[in-house]
Formats: structure tokens, sequence, C-alpha cells
């Protein structure tokens, strides 16, 4: 072999460089880390609460396992952690911060993966359990006083396992990494006392370094007969911590045995098998969507003008856009300028694609989202004034609003910017807080029917109900029949029912809607007057596989559009 | 909402990071599931969602990973598993680049972490000396010497291992 200059090893790393994963090993890695991701935060509550615990332990017993002396102390305090670690039946501990009301108490057996918990507010008992082997998840709270039952998915539940089982993995990673700690022994009260002080640690280092800051002192309590941990006290940013571990029972049988009351309601909200394999199904629509080239949408309110608008949706291999343009009205009824609006294209509300293209070349959208594979970009024009408002702009390298990317996917699905997902439902649900049901209707033969119930937080201690139906044709690739959407919160109650009255097939046979209309009820409480506003609002759809536009299409809008002249 | 940060990674930066997995464990199918391990811990990370710049923050990560995957050795060094691009070369003269690529790799593994990643980003990733610095939370010139450093550092490396190799 050669030897190699520097000059080569730069070279080889520019050849390096070019080396991309295919586009099909792109859209498959990017589908399965979305969907674990979703579902990792379906189950948010779980996790953090669950996290923070077992966090807590890991910590606790990474206090012990931080001695670098040889000295005495050391070695009996490793041993102590050895001891805790290597037990596998029941362990329960409770976790209070000095001067704070709420306390929690987990309890977990790594040696039958059931993990419990118990958050004690003033507000009354939260508690959940994932029973592992089962894939079960089983949730109380006070408040509503109803324990539901859901599901877990196999990579929670292998994660979560993992977590219990791999402690020591932890706590020796964690040694490796943390020199300097000293630590004193005593006795006290019939126990070992162990006094730790850890070295200054720096919050910025510690992010860095992908982990937790360490706290300033710990003291920990082990049984001298038994060399279990007994309890543990943590100082972590002035607020002092304590941790109490008992061993063996009680053991967690039920959700009863967290102090859940018998008489309360039980729900299943687990989906059965055949509601499985139908959301797997319509996530793989989704994912899979048009492929590549141009849709245009029209949407025509009968009654009203001023609500008149168009979308545009293009992918082309790395590149895509989705936005939305005003059209007709230049004025709203209360008299606010529509300036951005666009005249009504020729073919309304079907214009042809040329038509639809040209026509907006340089119309400024009221939103939209781009990106040219390396950046993405989205924004708002001010429909008054034609300047571009909260303009994003992600990856790339000259990145500084890095922090607002996820305003942009935020962004993509609340204004419905995503066009397969405005077709097919997106109804994966795990977790407690969500059920789907097949429903049938005599009256639909031959059509699937999903209804999901679901509470949806809105801010903080505030939550709305969703009731979601959707009517299906399976025999035309699940295209949508109707769908109903009602959300009722305190601020009031909205409906959204559509009604796909023409569908289309393209030269390849694949279906989509091409026409729909959705009536809009929205009854909102002002002041404490109810009242309800009902709008309809037409929408044309064409598609146009394989199609492409221009490359400045997929530029940063904002930089590419002049703004209005006033 | 984490969650929104962590598909905001995913769908702005997924392909970058996967193209990047990919070059350090060339290995496509490592590389889609090292994509996975990386959302599962960026999901997981209480640091991230806290970072300034938690695309820089992605990246950072992934390198890691990737070189964890390689330090466990569980990587293939007879079967690369992807067509490295060095145009206008013989067969031979390509499997003898890839072989040195490898090579390469092997010994950035053994570089320490701020080497390692500063390496990666200015070779591999190719991106400038300015935005190394902002991914290392350094200044460029900081960057520039960091950089300088770990090419050297390789090279010496890649020398020592050539006499050990050729010793009999």
């Amino acid at each position: 072999m050669r030897d190699l200059s520097e000059r080569d090893i730069v070279h080889l790393m520019k050849g390096l460089a070019k080396v991309q994963p295919s586009s099909e090993e792109v859209v498959r890695a990017r589908a399965t880390a979305r969907r674990t991701i979703m579902r990792r935060y379906a189950m948010q509550w779980r996790m953090v609460s669950g996290i923070a615990a077992a966090a807590f332990l890991a910590i606790t017993v990474m206090v012990i396992n931080f001695i670098q002396q040889p000295a005495s102390a050391a070695e009996m305090l490793q041993r102590v952690a050895e001891t805790s670690q290597g037990y596998r039946g029941w362990v329960h501990f409770r976790t209070e911060a000095k001067g704070q009301q709420p306390y929690s108490v987990t309890h977990f057996n790594a040696k039958n993966g059931v993990w419990a918990g118990e958050d004690h507010t003033p507000e009354g008992l939260e508690a959940k359990m994932y029973v592992l082997a089962e894939k079960k998840e089983v949730a109380y709270s006070s408040r509503s006083g109803e324990i539901r039952i859901g599901e877990l998915s196999e990579t929670f539940a292998s994660e979560w396992k993992k977590q219990l089982d791999d402690q020591p993995l932890t706590v020796s990673a964690a040694v490796a990494r943390m020199p300097g700690a000293k630590v004193a022994e005593s006795k006290e009260a019939g126990l070992s006392r162990f006094d730790v002080v850890f070295p200054k640690d720096d919050p910025q280092k510690a992010a860095a370094e992908h982990r937790s800051v360490y706290p300033e002192t710990a003291a920990v309590w082990a049984d001298p007969e038994t060399k279990l941990v007994k309890k543990a006290e943590l100082h972590i940013a002035g607020t002092i911590v304590t941790t109490v571990y008992t061993y063996g029972n009680p053991t967690i049988e039920t959700i009863y045995d967290l102090g859940v009351p018998r008489e309360a309601k039980v729900t299943d909200v687990r989906p059965a098998k055949d509601i499985k394999t139908i959301l797997a199904r319509l996530r793989k629509r989704q994912d899979a969507g048009y492929g590549d080239g141009v849709a245009v949408l029209t949407n025509t309110d009968a009654a009203d003008p001023q609500y008149w608008s168009m979308c545009l949706f293009a992918r082309q291999g790395r590149n895509w856009l989705g936005c939305r343009y005003l059209v007709g009205a230049r004025q709203y009824h209360n008299g606010s300028p529509r300036a951005i609006a666009v005249d009504v294209p020729a073919g309304w509300p079907w214009p042809s694609l040329e038509v639809a293209v040209s026509h907006l070349k340089q119309a400024r959208p009221s939103e939209y989202v781009v990106s040219d594979g390396t950046h993405t970009y989205g924004g708002y024009f001010n429909a008054a004034t034609g300047e571009a408002e909260r303009t994003i702009q992600s990856g790339g390298p000259k990145d500084a609003g890095q922090k607002l990317v996820p305003m942009v996917s935020d962004m993509r699905s609340k204004l419905e910017l995503d066009l397969p997902t405005r077709i097919w439902p997106d109804l994966a649900t795990y977790g407690t807080g969500s059920k789907v049901e097949v429903i049938t209707d005599k009256n639909r033969p031959g059509q699937l029917g999903l209804r999901v119930d679901a509470k949806v937080y809105i801010r903080q201690g505030v939550y709305a109900q969703d009731i979601n139906i959707y009517w299906l044709d399976p025999t035309r690739e699940d295209m949508p029949i109707e769908s109903t959407i009602q959300i009722s919160s305190p601020d009031g109650k909205f409906e959204f029912k559509t009604l796909y009255l023409e569908h289309k097939q393209l030269s390849d046979g694949r279906w989509y809607p091409s026409r729909w209309r959705t009536t809009t009820t929205v009854t909102a409480d002002r002041k404490g007057a109810a009242a309800t506003v009902v709008r309809d609002m037409e929408c044309c759809l064409q598609v146009f596989p394989g199609k492409v536009l221009e490359p400045e299409w997929f530029t940063n809008f904002a930089e590419r559009l002049e703004p209005t002249k006033r | 909402m984490k969650v929104n940060l962590v598909l905001g990674i995913l769908e702005e930066h997924g392909t970058g990071l996967q193209a990047l997995l990919l070059r350090l464990t060339l290995r496509p199918d490592v590389a889609e599931d090292l994509m996975q391990e990386l959302f599962v811990k960026l999901s997981q990370s209480r640091a991230f969602a806290q970072a300034i710049d938690p695309g820089a923050y992605a990246r950072r990560m992934a390198i890691n990973l990737a070189f964890d995957w390689r330090r466990a050795g569980r990587r293939h060094t007879q079967d690369l598993g992807v067509d490295l691009v060095f145009s206008g070369r013989s067969p031979g003269e390509i499997v003898a680049e890839a072989e040195e690529v490898e090579r390469i790799l092997e010994v950035v593994e053994q570089l320490g972490d701020l080497a390692r990643q500063a390496f990666t980003l200015r070779y591999i990733e190719q991106e400038g000396y300015e935005r190394v610095g902002q991914i290392l939370g350094k200044t460029a010139h900081q960057a520039r010497g960091l950089c300088h450093m770990a090419v050297q550092q390789v090279r010496e490396r890649l020398a020592e291992r050539q006499v050990t190799h050729e010793r009999p």
C-alpha cells in the first residue's frame, strides 16, 4: 500500500463525500424514522415521567460508582452499587424535592419487565403502568376517575425493557467519564453513609457530552448487611432531591396496587388486529403519495369570494413545494386589503396546469413551504402589503435559523400543504389518549368506516375532545368518501364535514379525489354569546404525475419575489 | 413541542444525516439502522431539545454513532457495500482507493472526539471552516486549526500503520 500524503487524504475524502444513499433508501429510512418518532411521542407522558425516574435511579447508582481513589470507603460503596444493580426483584423508590409538595413513586422489576409510576400532585393521583410482556399500558387519572388500557408499540416496549436491563451498562459508561469524585464513609442510624463530593460541572460541557449536569454533592445510605441502597440525597442546582428505596414486597400486579380505586371505570382503547392492518395500509399510501409531479387545488366558496384560494403542490426528486394563493377579491368585507390575491385564472375551478403555473409564477403566496433539496424555506406574504413575513430557513451551511426548523414541518402540516395527508387520514394511535374503531353503516355497503376519539392537547390544562369519522372506499385505494371532524374545546365547537363528490384515475390507474365540498361550522363563545358561522368550500384537485416546474420554483420565495407595488 | 423539533430535523436534515452515516459506515443497511437509532436517541435527549443549533447537535450525534459502530468492530472491511465515486479510474484503482478510504476511516475513528468531528465535517462532509466552527462551538480560525491538526494526525497514524504492516 502506498504512503498517503495530506493531499491524497483530502482527495480520497472528496470522493467519499459524493457517496449518497439511493432515493429508495432515503424514503425507506425517513418513513421508518418518522413512524418511530411519532410512536414515541404518542407516549410522551410515559417517556418523560419514566425516563426521569429511571434517570434518577441511574444517577443515584452513578454516584456510587464515581469513585476513583482506591480508598476502602470507595470500595465499599462500589460493592453496594453492584449489589443494588444486581438485584432482580421489585425495586420501589419514592422521590421528592425538599419544599415541594408533589412526589413520585416508581416501582419496577427488571426480571419480569413491569414498570409502574405514581405522580402525587395537589390535583390528585396520576398513575401509569407498563406490562412489557403484554405490550400493555394502563393509565389512571383521578381527574377523570377512569382507567384506560392502551397498547405499547414494539419499539417502545423493547427500549423500555432495555432501560431496565441496562442500568449496569449505564453506570459503567458513566464511571469512565467521571473522574475526581471524592467519597467518605461513616455510620448513621445503623446504616453505612457515603458522602460524595463531585468536581464542579459545566452545563455546556454536560450538554456537549449528551448527559445531565452532575450534582454538586450526594449522600447515599446503604444497609451494611445486604449492601442495598436505602436512601440517596442529591444536591442539584440548589435543590435537595431525596429518594428512599425499598425492595421486595409489595409486588405490583395491577394498577389497583398503586392506590387506584377499584370502582374506577375501565376503558380498553387498544386497536384490534384488523385496525392495525388498516392503519399500516393508510400510512403506506401516505408515504408513497403520488410521487414526482405537480398538483393544483382550487378552493371556491360559492357564497363568498373573499375566501377563494388555490394551492400548488410539486415534488421533483429532492425538491418539493406546497403553497397557497389568494384568488379573486382584493379586499375582505371588513375593508382589509387582499392585495396579493391573483385574478381568477381562466378555466376556474379547473385551470389547466400551464395556465395555473404561469398565473402563479410571479404571485406571492399567502403561505408557502419549499425545499431545494438542501434548504427548506417557509413563510407568509402579508396579504395587504405583499411583504414577506416570518421567513424561515433551515438546512445548508449558512444556517443561523436552525432553531426555527420545527416551525417548517409544523407549518406544512398545519397549513395542509402536504397533499397525501389531506387525502389519507393520519390515524396512528398508541397509548391511552385515543381510540380507533371500525364502524359500519348499512347505508354504506362496501365502505370502510373509521372512528377516532382523541383527547388533544391545546394548551396548559386545556384539552380538546376530537371525534373524527372517516368513510373510505377500499376498492379504490382507500379513496375518501366522507369525513367528519368534530372538535370540542373550551374555546368553542368546530365541525368540518367533507363530502367527496368525484374521483378520477391517473393514466396508470391510481385514484385521487378530484372534487369535494367541506362545510365548516364554528360555534364559538364570544363574550358570553354563542356565535355560529357556516361556510361551504368546494375544492377541485388535479394531479399531473411526471410534470415538472422550472428550477426557480424551488428557491426561497421571499428572495425570488419582489414586494407588491403599492 | 419536542416532537416537532425531532420531526423538523428529520424533514430538513434526514437525507444529509443518512448520507453522513453511509459515508462513515460504507454500509447502506447499517446507515439505515443507525438513522433509526439516531432519531430514537434524539427523541430521548434533553440536551438536544435545549440545543441552540439542533441540526448541528444531530450531526455530532450521528458522527459519534457511526464511529461507535465502527469501534464495535461490526464493519466488514471486505464488503464496502457502496460504490465510491472515483470517476475515470480503472476497476483495480477503484478497489485500491476504496481500501484506502477504509484505512483512513479506521484511523479517524481513533482520533479524539473533537479532531474526529472536525475531520468528518471538513473533509467528509466538505463543510467550510465557519460552519465546522459553528457546529463544534469554535471560531472559524480555531476550526481551521483543528481540521489541519486532524488531517496531520491521520497522515501520521497512517504512516505508523504502514510501517507496522510492512515490518517483517
